[in-house]
């Protein structure tokens, strides 16, 4: 009973948390500049200008912010369950990789001159894809090295199709662009694109969520998930379509944002355990706050273009997953 | 073949001592066989070179999305830049940038062709110099100070003088013109007030949208380079906020990259747009002046802004 109170608290401080952070996040601009000295130098000319800034510009990011963070976080929490992997997550297995060449492929064929909304589906189309490539690879009852090397080749493939394909675009701006897709960015993003994602995640929220008991039962293995009743099939195809779903989107509109999905779920274990279910929420929570204060940090330099999201979490994520190494090692015998 | 035998012999490090220094006077006998590696130099060697003596000139020179002379340059075969592409052609000039890959330009040098690089044009007096190098190098000073007169004479008739609108010189990646770049000498040549005041040696700063926003230009001057090509960088110009803006608040300017991306006479081109937006934006500001006799700077609101889309 007391272990539930104590999930319910971390729920409700990690909510407050992403709260707090979200509302920064539009509070606070470029180099540290605030929201409210801005506001009273432009709307002392022109109030619609100021709600312009404030609804088209800050807005979109934030709730990028929160709503890319969430999936990361989500996702990861998700696939660690699923895979019964503490290495897993979305950028790691080559999801967002996968997303990023099929929203590549899209936006620079000029498919999207249509509709903008093919971008989305694209990536959802090529996260699928990936995952489903690393299911075949790695076979049933796969073993982490397996695995690993399976998303080694499939992460890796993916990187080198998405530079390809951007080289071999018209575009003339190619090498920089290479570096967006693959390093993620929240800046000036637009409401459009929030209202474009906001399906595709929900939908892959849903379905990964709906997995919450399935990832219990599978933590004591296959065989005994499958006497509990539930179908491996049905729960693998729920995990992998919502994840590409929620990735894909995410990462059509910000590029990969790495390493989020694989700390926040090793983050939240020590506060709510070690049972997968319990897990996502917090992971949401805890996903979308970091991904909201890794998004203040890029701000601070005013200098040249903005930093780009990736940088910032892959340098968090990096110490982070050799130090996660080298404990997996202590604890192995 | 020829070409061959000067790499070989190069190469042994037997026949041509390694620093041979290219000639930087010009020689007796004008060039005959030249060869461009560069942009910015083939766009001047088409104004300068004589009839037929341009030999080869940079893939780029003849594209027109990136060259304003591209169509002069269609029968010229391309090169890529490469020592490979030069030496068949058996040049005896060869045009480059002071940015072309320098191991290139060695080479050149030491195997004794003669060299003539232009530099980065950040003002006007740059742009007449280029002209000047170039026409020396071809031995063509007399069309070179032709060349130069038609561009001081298209630079005058776009100056306009005063306290103009403010503007905004606003491109693809989100960078903005600063004062002491080509670009933005040009903004003030034209009459128009850069908001944008910080000076760096790249003469780019990178304001986000919100920034360029609330700097309230009342010029949107965009450069366009490639149109049809899709690109993250792009995207940026079509942002929703900055779109409304332009609708509403700020008048908008196209200015093709061709035209600037190398400095040259053709950024006259660039400055008789902006000119003729000025005349525009200040006839437009008379009358509103006159209609509603209120200080232009105070009768700026969405209602009577001096924007395309204005109610």
């Amino acid at each position: 009973m007391k272990r539930h109170i104590d999930a319910w608290a971390v729920n409700l401080s990690l909510a407050a948390l992403a709260a707090l952070l979200f509302a920064a996040s539009i509070y606070v601009g470029r180099g540290g500049e605030l929201l409210a000295d801005k506001f009273e130098t432009i709307s002392a000319v022109d109030r619609d200008i100021a709600w312009l800034i404030l609804t088209e510009v800050r807005l979109p990011r934030a709730l990028l912010g929160l709503l890319v963070g969430a999936t990361l976080g989500l996702t990861g929490a998700g696939l660690q369950g699923l895979l019964r992997n503490p290495l897993a997550e979305p950028g790691l297995i080559g999801a967002s990789g996968g997303a990023a060449l099929g929203a590549v492929l899209v936006f620079y064929s000029g498919l999207a001159a249509g509709t903008a909304m093919f971008v989305p589906i694209g990536g959802v189309i090529g996260a699928v894809a990936a995952l489903a490539v690393l299911y075949l690879l790695a076979g049933r009852g796969p073993s982490v090295v397996t695995i690993m090397l399976a998303c080694v080749a499939v992460s890796g493939c993916t990187g080198a199709l998405t530079s390809l394909a951007l080289n071999l675009s018209p575009s003339p701006y190619a090498a920089l662009e290479i570096v967006f897709w693959m390093l993620g960015s929240l800046t000036d993003r637009s409401m459009t694109q929030v209202w474009f994602v906001l399906p595709f995640m929900g939908v892959g929220w849903l379905l990964v969520a709906s997995t919450w008991r399935a990832l219990d039962a599978l933590s004591l293995g296959e065989d005994t998930a499958a006497t509990l009743g539930f179908s491996m099939r049905s729960v693998t195809a729920r995990a992998i379509l919502g994840t590409g779903l929620a990735v894909g989107a995410a990462v059509s509109v910000t590029g990969v944002v790495g390493f989020v999905g694989l700390v926040v779920p090793h983050l939240m274990r020590p506060l709510v355990g070690q049972r997968p279910a319990s897990l996502l929420l917090p992971s949401a929570l805890g996903g979308a706050a970091l991904v909201l204060a890794a998004d203040l940090f890029v701000r601070i330099p005013v200098n040249g273009p903005e930093l780009k999201l990736g940088v910032v979490t892959s340098l968090i994520g990096a110490p982070f997953f050799l130090w996660l190494i080298l404990r997996t090692r202590r604890e192995a015998p | 073949m020829r070409g061959f035998a000067v790499c070989v012999a190069l190469l042994s490090g037997l026949v041509l001592p390694a620093h041979a220094e290219a000639p930087q006077r010009p020689p007796e006998r004008p060039p005959e066989r030249i060869v461009s590696i560069n942009l910015c130099s083939d766009i001047l060697a088409a104004d300068l070179a004589a009839p037929g003596t341009l030999k080869s000139v940079f893939r780029l020179g003849r594209d027109p999305g990136d060259s304003p002379v591209a169509h002069r340059l269609q029968h010229i075969p391309p090169n890529d830049g490469r020592l490979e592409d030069i030496l068949p052609f058996a040049p005896d000039l060869v045009l480059a940038h002071e940015w072309s890959s320098p191991f290139t330009l060695d080479l050149i040098r030491r195997i004794g062709i003669p060299l003539a690089t232009v530099k980065d044009a950040r003002s006007f007096a740059d742009i007449r110099e280029n002209i000047r190098t170039v026409a020396a190098a071809l031995g063509r000073e007399e069309r070179g100070e032709t060349v130069i007169a038609e561009f001081d004479a298209a630079m005058e008739a776009a100056r306009r003088e005063g306290e103009g609108p403010t503007a905004i010189l606003y491109q693809d990646l989100g960078s903005a013109a600063t004062p002491n770049s080509i670009l933005g000498r040009i903004l003030s040549h034209t009459g128009f007030r850069n908001v944008v005041t910080a000076e760096n040696e790249v003469g780019l700063v990178y304001p986000g949208i919100e920034d360029v926003i609330a700097l309230r230009p009342e010029l949107l001057a965009l450069g366009v380079y490639r149109p049809d090509a899709p690109s993250q960088a792009k995207a940026l110009l079509e942002h929703p906020a900055l779109r409304l803006y332009r609708e509403r608040y700020a008048s908008e300017v196209h200015l093709p990259a061709r035209d600037w991306t190398c400095s040259t006479r053709f950024v006259a081109g660039i400055a008789a747009r902006l000119a003729a937006a000025h005349d525009a934006m200040t006839d437009e500001r008379r009358e509103q002046h006159s209609l509603l006799t209120l200080p232009p700077w105070e009768g700026q609101t969405v209602e009577d802004g001096l924007g395309r889309g204005r109610r």
